[in-house]
Parts: structure tokens; sequence; C-alpha cells
């Protein structure tokens, strides 16, 4: 399975109208979907589309953003779903070769992340990110040099998270790696983390985020009383504070993020103010699609 | 490999890379000119710990640095199903890190070579009393994976 089952049919722009050179380009990539099922992907394309910008800070940011879609043919639909990992065993010859069950778990949804960069690169030379999107409705997905997602409900949130490390750098802001009590987590190394929305600082003279802060809140705002595990109580200020929580970046102590939750540590959830800020300045370091205050 | 779709016969400004990795093994898959204005790629300022390409000149200077995030990852995320309270996002080891990964970097007039770059924390990163980070970029090693020569028609 690979790419001798299937074709790069085309490409289309199907939303945007902002200079390549200058915009934060989307490719969408066709994977899993036969000849007779493009439209099919079209309808995809237009609905990830409209997730995307009915999404903060997207929503207030069309005018330096592009979407295109690459129609790609592959000779079966869907993907490799393995029965080892509770799928329904199916096989399918794909362009990208897609398999649900990766490491194990059937959710991981992957891909050929090389044959989709050089896709996308081919395509649109100047794309920001690129995204995998796989004929399926079993929920599944995964990041790194590209991000996969099935067409399951709310396999979109996967995307807008992965999209977080790859195209703005910005890091995990939950505070565990395998769930919340797992040994070796407790408190984060030395060294400050590269990445714009995490922090081992809890100078607020010198905090990365120190201008979103009012002078009110309490630096740290929250800190977690057992370090063994992951602090999981309600947040003692309201939604949208920007502060210093403690927990973030896989520790459950000694790393610390800017607001009580965040999409980079909850898919489902809006993006938190900072991350807000580092996209806007991804996308459009010019501020052209952003109204004048 | 992608060939030059810029239409422009002015030198690049930039280009755009894509490695392939397995373990501590790279290749550069394929090299492409795209005219994208690249920002924040002074290698002064691109010191934390992590995984960078450099454009270099002939004699081994650093002229451009753009880091490459989930370069040679060695865990992946996995993603709760909507509709079920309590589940969270998890990372979980991967045996041998494998994947792909793209940058677009400036290559200035007498940039002749990429190289991969691996930053390792600073040695003297602590946390004072005061939970005021100290950190000394110029302490962080940075370590030469590997080195490409540029394909560009100047």
């Amino acid at each position: 399975m690979s790419t001798s089952d299937g074709a790069v049919l085309g490409s289309t722009q199907i939303f945007g109208s902002a200079s390549h050179a200058s915009a934060f380009n989307i490719v969408l990539l066709a994977e899993g979907f036969t000849a007779a099922q493009q439209n099919d992907f079209n309808d995809a394309c237009t609905s990830i589309v409209s997730a995307f910008l009915a999404t903060p800070p997207y929503d207030g940011l069309s005018a330096a953003l592009n979407f295109f879609r690459a129609n790609v043919r592959s000779t079966d639909s869907g993907a490799d779903d393995p029965t080892a990992t509770g799928g329904t065993g199916a096989t399918a010859r794909t362009y990208f070769d897609a398999t649900f069950g990766s490491n194990g778990i059937r959710r991981l949804l992957v891909c050929n992340t090389s044959t989709a960069l050089q896709t996308a690169a081919a395509r649109v030379p100047e794309f920001s990110v690129a995204l995998v999107v796989v004929n399926s409705t079993v929920y599944g997905g995964s990041g790194g040099g590209v991000a996969t997602f099935s067409l399951a409900a709310g396999a979109t949130e996967i995307a807008l998270h992965e999209i977080g490390h790859t195209a703005y750098g910005l890091a995990d802001e939950y505070p565990y790696y395998a769930g919340g009590s797992e040994p070796g987590h407790d408190h984060h190394p030395p060294g400050e983390p590269g990445e714009p929305n995490v922090t081992i600082n809890s100078n607020p003279a010198t905090l990365k985020w120190r201008s979103a802060v009012t002078p009110a809140t309490a630096i740290p705002t929250m800190s977690n009383p057992s370090c063994g595990q992951a602090d999981n109580r309600p947040s003692p200020v309201p939604s949208g504070t920007v502060g210093l929580f403690e927990g973030a970046h896989y520790y459950h102590c000694g790393a610390y993020r800017s607001e009580f939750d965040c999409k980079m540590r909850t898919i489902g959830v809006p993006f938190c103010h900072v991350c807000c800020q580092i996209i806007r300045h991804r996308v459009d370091p010019q501020g052209m699609a952003r109204p004048h205050v | 490999m992608p060939s030059d779709t810029s239409g422009s016969r002015n030198p690049p400004s930039a280009m755009r890379l894509i490695f392939e990795y397995e373990g501590d093994n790279v290749r550069l898959v394929s090299q492409q000119p795209v005219n994208v204005a690249v920002a924040g790629a002074d290698p002064a300022r691109q010191q934390y710990p992590g995984y960078y390409i450099d454009s270099r000149n002939a004699a081994g200077a650093s002229l451009a640095r753009v880091r490459a995030h989930d370069a040679f990852s060695g865990s992946v995320e996995v993603f709760p199903e909507p509709g079920r309270p309590g589940d969270t996002i998890t990372r979980v080891d991967v045996a041998r890190p494998r994947g792909a990964f793209t940058v677009i970097v400036p290559v200035p007039t007498d940039a002749d070579r990429v190289t991969v770059v691996r930053v390792s924390p600073a040695a003297t990163d602590t946390i004072t009393t005061t939970h005021t980070v100290r950190s000394d970029a110029a302490d962080a090693i940075a370590t030469d994976i590997a080195t490409f020569p540029l394909q560009i028609n100047r």
C-alpha cells in the first residue's frame, strides 16, 4: 500500500485570496477516497474550513488564510483497521497508507508523513501546514509533521491542536504524560522550555506572558499541593483569567501554563489568550486581517 | 522531488526542505525554492533545546536558523474520543522515532549547505530560590547531526 495505490488528481484553492507568499496556507489532502468519492472529500473540506473559521482566533484571521484541497484518488476506501487493536480488520490500498491502530492503539491514526509533505509541496510550494483527511467515520488522528484525522465527529479538533505544534511551536499544556499519576513526572526538569506558552519561571517581572497578566491576579494563580499527581481541582479564578497555573508540559509541578484551560491542554475547549496571540502573529504578522484598535 | 514552481528567475529567498528520519538517521529528501518571508531566523535567538535547521556558508558559519517542530519525537499523542468525560490527551512512547518534517529556511546568497542541529539544555539552567529561571543560552550545547549541500540555481 503506497503511492502506487492511487494518484494525485489535482488541487484547488477553496478559500481565501491572499498572496501565497504572505498568507498562511493550509493544504487538505484526501486519503482513502476512491475516484468515485472525490465529491465526499470536497464536502468534507468545506466542513473543515467552516470549523476552522468558526474557531477563535482563526475567525478573525480569514483575510490572511488560504485553504487548498488536493484531490487524491486511492484504490480503496478508508484506512487499515487492524483487528489486533479492536478494528474491523480492513486493509485498504490507499495513497498515503493510513492505518488505525498505530502503537497498539486503535484511535492512533497515522499515515506516510513524507509522502504527504511531498505531495503538499508539489501542489502548494508555500504551504504552511498539511492536513491528511482520512475517509473513515472511526474516530482517530495523530500529529507530527502533518496532522492526520478522520471524518468522525470531533476529529477536526485533533487537527486544530496539532497545528498548534507544527505551525506555531506551541507546547502541550497538559500536566501529565500518561494520564496524571505516572512516575517520573512530578517535577519539571531544569531548563526553560522554548515554547511560548509554557514556562518554569514564576517571577511576574520576567514571565513570558507578563503583559497579559493584570495586577490583581495572584502569581502563581494556582499551585499543585501534591506533586505526585496532576492537580484535578477546578480553577480558583474565572475562565479566561491569565496568570500562572502549575502543571504543564507533561509535569505535575514546576512548569506553568497561562490559563486554567486551553486547546493545547484539552481538545474541545478554546485556545487560551496567549496561544491566540501566538497564532495571530504567525498567521498574520503584519496585522492585515485584524481590525486596528 | 518537487521542482521549482516559483516562476521567478531571481535567486530564491528561501528553500523548503523535507527530511525523513528513523532513529538518529536523517535524510534530506526534497529541497524546493520558495519565495516566502521567514521571520525570526536569527541563529543567535534560536538556542532553546530542540532541533533546528541551519543554512550555512562554505566556511560553516550559520546564516539562518529555524526550528524543526516535532522532529525526532520519541512519543505520539493519543486523543480522547468526544463525549467521554475524564478522558484526556496522553502521550505514548514509540520504540523507534520515525517520520518526516519540513521547514522553510532562508537562504542568503552565500548559503551553500544546510545542517540539522540538536540543541541540548544548558547545563547552567537553574531555578533560583525566587523561582526565576536563569538560563544562559550561550551554554546550550549545539550538536550537528547531519549536513547536506544546497542545490540552488543562482
